[in-house]
């Protein structure tokens, strides 16, 4: 390795040693008793006592040390090899339930085994120090990841690269303690990872999260609530807020993103099979249309009610993958056919959106009786989604495909690992596949996914192409990895509830709380979490890594809570939106290091409203709605119809642009000669002031208007602002400059002393006299604020 | 320091900055115009089958729809005779007819991977091994046009942007025509919401200043983005009118034509770099012949009419055309009649400053890729030939667009070893 590659390695090295350790004060919120207050910065006083709570138990802040330029060896490995090398690499294949499970080198990953590092370190130092005969001698380690020594994965590593100079140095350093080369590499001073972030105040926080959580403005009890008890009192409101039949519209639909049922491809009945439900799955057939299309939408969203159900009652959310029963309204009740059975159980068996649980029983013939299904206890064997028809029906099979879509999508929706991501590059892959019988289980390249997905798609043989149940007549394909779960086989006495066992353990398995709780992030951030940063290239890397890092440690810690709580999904609801990464609001002053402004990327709470939450706040603060924003803007805005179209945008194109603009100006059309013409008692937003008050009037005038746009930055923005703040300031002066401009055209004749009938329809107020141009003036100032960031994103 | 210092040091520190607002404006302090290329992607979604295509074979049962003997070639190019198998649509032998000359064929691309999300995000971004790396679409437009309107559209297939630029979504013109006048009561120009046009530019005023007071705070570089974006989003909303006049007056029947049509008023507009346009359905694991023979010809009259409406609207010569899939199909059927996912597949390119009228690399008899010399692109079964993948690709798509060395296309680095470059592909 020539003197400029060893500098390189060693710029990164110095780097890591000052970026370090991922620990610090970053969960304070997540205790109530060291909760920092709004504006806490909260990294600082809360970094010693957080340290141990931080990332990966493997390093603390206090072990950082001064700059060095040959720390611990441990560091290096953590830093180097295993950030950059071995897990972005090795891991893929390297893990008890990988291909690679039977050779020398079994890794343990951190979602797994709290001490994986140390493991893992003294693994890769056995390899490292072993010289490999017919190759000079040259490490085991490096002759393996360059492809020699028949390593089964093939050439992972090649010489030259990054991460190839990363294990040679590993290598010198495992054979020579001392070894070390100087850096010139100019050194970072390595905040603590809060430090000078400023949280938003608590009142901003309960706003955020009503709107959010309750598509509605705070009470004045919950103002009340979190004026006495600050950040302290946010989980006792949230916990009235998740009663709300509004927070559970949220939690669907939030879960719909994820799990993207809503979008099957097809009639909604037909999820019922017509083998088994033909006889009742079409029963509003001849009703009134709407009868039907109730139906039809309440039976589309059982999963979802599944969800619904599960989080109201506060039972643990395990039965996401277990409950032995769904939830049937009774409307589907009657399309399973088993209306009669439950009808007495509804609070309002009229009511086709009211949910109950209910075990159907093993599938039959819907006109012969025929028993159809093998069930020792009578009842088909529920899993939570994992058997709804709804699940096998939105991601459907093809012969060859052998239900490894199913497969993959369980491993994603509950495991949070989508195998696809991992897929290494093959080299001509295709002639891999006519060099094997059966590559899929010889090919190392293809054995890496098909070890972990094939025995999961076995489990769900008994499923036909389309979704419905249906035991194959010639058995299960016997050229694919034998049915089972994560290296464990799926025992025969168990086939007949197949996913009830791996239901069992997924909810045992320590990845599920972690991907819960990364959901619920999705859903309260708009966004996923962060991935692991993957140029090792980049002079960002360390930082990058570092955001990861410190993140994932907050992540771990609400799982660990959310299994305390016995997988209660509210606890994870109520410690993500007091963490500081939700609070994150902003900073106390200029990011001048590129690696510190890596750090602090992606950190707050902000994000861009959906369709669906941009049309409840609306209706929230104005009443009213837009309604062209859930029905034909839903998809330009940036929402999805769960089928073709399943991500959400996150920033706004020119056309959302446009839509915000229509927004800001139809929403206020005719609001204010509306609100006028209330009486002020019945007001929502100028109670307190008529449109006869002028900027060209009294003080008193003056001052009135000023604190009506005090009151509308309150309501509309969520500001809380002094009548001297310079916003107000330039509110007013948007206010002044229309009316003025607007009185000075009437005057001239050159406009209208009426507002325009264009807006308000029929309404009696739609044509107003509005003489001193106030009232088209608040509606410029409404239009104003409504095109605002703080209006436009949570 | 200065705001526009600081966001040159995080541009060049690879951070994910919107453009700052005000430093490219047009006359009319609106979005920025492009004078292009522009960039169309048609992607056949689902894995083509290149046998029924531009890489025809005619022996191994491999194609059932023809024999050898029965394919036909046009200059250069060899391809499955598809005439009279369909029923809408162009066929092969009036496609390459009409673009022989101009196109340029690769065929033995290896992609690497047999699974349809891999091989998009692979396709779309050169890098198969990250999920942040933009598609070339969303790179060019973000190197080329940060500041125009409707920078990059997609229209389906993998669109990740790296952070770069937002995403346009744009799924009918009737919204385009209700939206280019967005402050104007339903898009009607004699219908101002605030009545007096001087309301609206005060409102914009304000809203100018409230951005700056915005700017001038110290912000996490979240918020700092998302309020450059927002702004940006709003101020760019009212150029969306410059779209319309290029919308023809008779909209195209097929859903990709329509995707064509939008994109391409964009780019005469000059509110357009790049689109993703996407044709699904190539995914023909049973009765493939039947599927593809609705599908190839769908293709080809979208591309077809891409080209005949950018020659309308006077921009052909502007106009760079990738057309590509995430995968091929097996050089066999299943028992279905289908055919499963290959890894080995083509692509093709026309447009301005690209050669036509060549077939770059090759598959054997068995539908197995031969290496390429990528100094040559001849074939080479030596030690210099090479497997040409999607990275190759990418890596001359953006030298052919002049951006290997921009500062963003530099956040994103393919890679690839100065020997593997295929730099006379063009």
């Amino acid at each position: 390795m020539d003197a400029f590659a060893r500098n390189g390695i060693l710029r990164t090295f110095l780097l890591v040693a000052l970026i370090g350790a991922c620990t610090e004060g970053t969960l304070g919120a997540l205790d109530d008793s060291d909760a920092p207050s709004s504006r806490d910065t909260a990294g600082g006083g809360d970094a010693a006592t957080n340290a141990d709570a931080g990332a990966d138990g493997a390093t603390s802040p206090d072990a950082l040390g001064p700059i060095d330029d040959c720390p611990p060896l441990e560091r290096f490995f953590e830093n180097e090899v295993w950030a950059k090398v071995a897990e972005p690499t090795c891991v893929n294949c390297h893990i008890a339930a990988g291909p690679a499970a039977n050779t020398a080198l079994v890794l343990r990953t951190r979602v797994l085994d709290p001490d994986y590092l140390a493991h893992n370190q003294a693994a890769f130092e056995a390899l490292a120090a072993q010289p490999s005969e017919g190759h000079g001698g040259l490490s085991r380690l490096l002759v393996k990841v360059s492809g020699g020594l028949e390593h089964g994965g093939g050439a992972v590593v090649a010489p030259g690269t990054r991460a190839y100079e990363i294990l040679e140095s590993f290598v010198a350093r495992v054979a020579d303690p001392e070894h070390c080369d100087p850096t010139t590499e100019p050194p970072y001073e390595q905040p603590e990872f809060f430090d000078a972030v400023t949280m938003i105040s608590d009142q901003r926080l309960l706003r955020r999260l009503t709107l959010s959580l309750g598509a509605r403005l705070p009470s004045a009890e919950e103002i009340a609530q979190v004026e006495l008890g600050g950040l302290g009192a946010i989980e006792t409101v949230l916990d009235g807020l998740m009663k709300e039949q509004a927070f559970f519209t949220r939690l669907k639909e939030g879960f719909n993103d994820i799990i993207l049922t809503e979008g099957y491809d097809g009639p909604s009945e037909l999820v019922l099979s017509w083998e088994h439900f033909r006889a009742t799955r079409g029963w509003p057939a001849g009703m009134p249309y709407e009868v039907f299309a109730t139906y039809r939408d309440v039976i589309r969203s059982e999963p979802l009610e599944l969800i619904a159900h599960i989080v109201r009652e506060e039972r643990p959310f395990t039965e996401f993958a277990t409950a032995d029963y769904i939830v049937v309204s009774p409307y589907t009740a009657r399309g399973y056919n088993v209306f009669d059975q439950v009808k007495d159980s509804f609070d309002d068996p009229q009511d086709p959106y009211e949910f109950i649980p209910f075990r159907l029983p093993s599938l039959t013939d819907s006109i012969t009786g025929e028993v159809l299904q093998e069930s020792p206890t009578g009842f088909y064997p529920h899993a939570g989604l994992l058997t709804t028809f709804h699940f096998t029906h939105r991601y459907p099979n093809t012969d060859t495909n052998r239900n490894r879509l199913r497969s993959n999508t369980v491993f994603q929706i509950f495991l949070g690992t989508n195998l696809l991501d991992a897929i290494p590059a093959v080299s001509d892959a295709a002639a891999t596949s006519t060099q094997f019988d059966n590559p899929t289980m010889q090919a190392p390249d293809c054995v890496v996914c098909h070890k972990r997905l094939d025995p999961l798609a076995g489990l769900y043989q008994d499923y036909n192409n389309v979704g419905d149940f249906r035991v194959p007549r010639d058995g299960w394909y016997t050229d694919m990895f034998v049915p089972g779960f994560d290296g464990e086989d799926l025992p025969t006495d168990e086939k007949w509830r197949a996913l009830q066992w791996l239901g069992e353990r997924i909810a045992g398995d320590p990845r599920f709380p972690i991907t819960m709780v990364e959901h619920v992030y999705q859903i309260l951030f708009g966004r996923k979490v962060l991935v692991a940063p993957q140029d090792v290239n980049s002079a960002l890397f360390d930082a990058q890594r570092r955001a990861y890092l410190v993140q994932r440690a907050m992540i771990e810690q609400v799982a660990a809570r959310f299994v305390t709580a016995n997988y209660n999904l509210k606890d994870v609801f109520k410690a993500l939106a007091v963490s500081p990464f939700y609070r994150a609001g902003a900073i106390e002053g200029p990011i001048v290091d590129p690696r510190r402004r890596a750090e602090l990327d992606d950190l707050g709470g902000s994000k861009l409203l959906t369709p669906e939450q941009l049309d409840r706040q609306l209706k929230a603060i104005f009443g009213r709605t837009f309604r062209p924003l859930l029905m034909d803007f839903t998809i330009l805005y940036g929402g999805i119809n769960s089928s073709q179209i399943t991500a959400r945008l996150s920033e706004p194109s020119g056309s959302m642009g446009a839509i915000q603009r229509v927004i800001a100006n139809d929403i206020v059309c005719d609001l204010a000669q509306e609100e006028f013409n209330k009486p002020v008692e019945l007001r929502l937003l100028f109670a307190k002031i008529e449109p006869s008050v002028r900027p060209d009037g009294s003080a008193a005038d003056r001052a009135l208007i000023r604190q009506t746009i005090v009151d509308l930055q309150q309501r509309l923005l969520g500001r809380n602002l002094s009548l001297d703040d310079p916003e107000v300031e330039r509110t007013y002066a948007l206010f002044d400059d229309v009316v003025t401009e607007g009185q000075r055209l009437i005057a001239a004749g050159e406009a209208h002393d009426r507002v325009s009938y264009m807006c308000g329809g029929q309404q009696p107020y739609r044509n107003p006299a509005d003489p001193h141009f106030t009232i088209r003036g608040w509606r410029a100032v409404m239009t104003y604020m409504i095109r605002q960031h703080d209006f436009l994103y949570q | 320091m200065e705001r526009r210092d600081f966001l040159k040091l995080c541009a060049l520190a690879g951070l994910g900055i919107a453009a700052p607002i005000g430093l490219t404006r047009n006359a009319y302090g609106e979005g920025g115009i492009t004078e292009g290329p522009y960039y169309l992607v048609f992607n056949a979604d689902g894995g083509w089958d290149t046998s029924s295509l531009m890489d025809p074979k005619g022996v191994n049962d491999i194609n059932r729809l023809y024999r050898e003997g029965d394919i036909r070639t046009e200059g250069p190019h060899r391809f499955a005779p598809t005439a009279g198998r369909f029923e809408r649509g162009m066929s092969n032998e009036a496609f390459f007819a009409k673009y022989g000359r101009d196109l340029l064929t690769l065929n033995g691309l290896d992609y690497s991977t047999n699974n349809h999300d891999p091989g998009k995000r692979y396709m779309a971004t050169g890098k198969l091994d990250s999920l942040v790396y933009p598609t070339f679409a969303a790179l060019v437009a973000a190197s080329k046009g940060s500041d125009v309107p409707l920078a990059f559209v997609s229209f389906g297939n993998y669109s990740a942007t790296g952070n770069l630029l937002p995403l346009s979504r744009i799924s009918n013109i009737g919204q385009l025509s209700l939206l280019g006048l967005p402050d104007h009561h339903r898009g009607n120009v004699s219908n101002p919401y605030h009545e007096e046009d001087f309301v609206q530019r005060r409102i914009q005023q304000a809203l100018k200043e409230e951005h700056e007071a915005q700017g001038a705070r110290a912000q996490l570089p979240r918020v700092e983005r998302s309020q450059s974006m927002l702004y940006a989003a709003q101020l760019n909303a009212t150029t969306l009118s410059r779209l319309l006049p290029y919308i023809g007056d008779e909209q195209p029947e097929e859903a990709l034509s329509r995707q064509a049509n939008i994109a391409l008023a964009g780019f005469k507009a000059g509110v357009c770099v790049s689109a993703n346009l996407n044709i699904s359905r190539f995914d023909s694991h049973d009765d493939n012949d039947s599927i593809q023979m609705q599908v190839i010809p769908e293709l080809l009259a979208g591309i077809d009419y891409a080209v005949e409406r950018a020659e309308a609207l006077g921009i052909r010569d502007k106009v760079v055309i990738v057309i590509q899939s995430e995968m091929g199909r097996t050089p066999w059927y299943n028992e279905n009649g289908g055919k499963d996912h290959w890894s080995i597949g083509s692509v093709m390119f026309m447009g301005p400053g690209i050669r036509g009228n060549r077939v770059l690399g090759a598959t054997d008899d068995g539908q197995k890729l031969l290496k390429v010399n990528p100094d040559t692109l001849a074939l080479d079964a030596g030690a210099g030939g090479i497997h040409i993948r999607p990275e190759h690709l990418h890596q001359a798509l953006r030298t052919y667009a002049g951006i290997e060395d921009h500062a963003l296309a530099a956040r994103f680095p393919l890679n690839l070893a100065a020997a593997e470059r295929l730099n006379t592909l063009w």
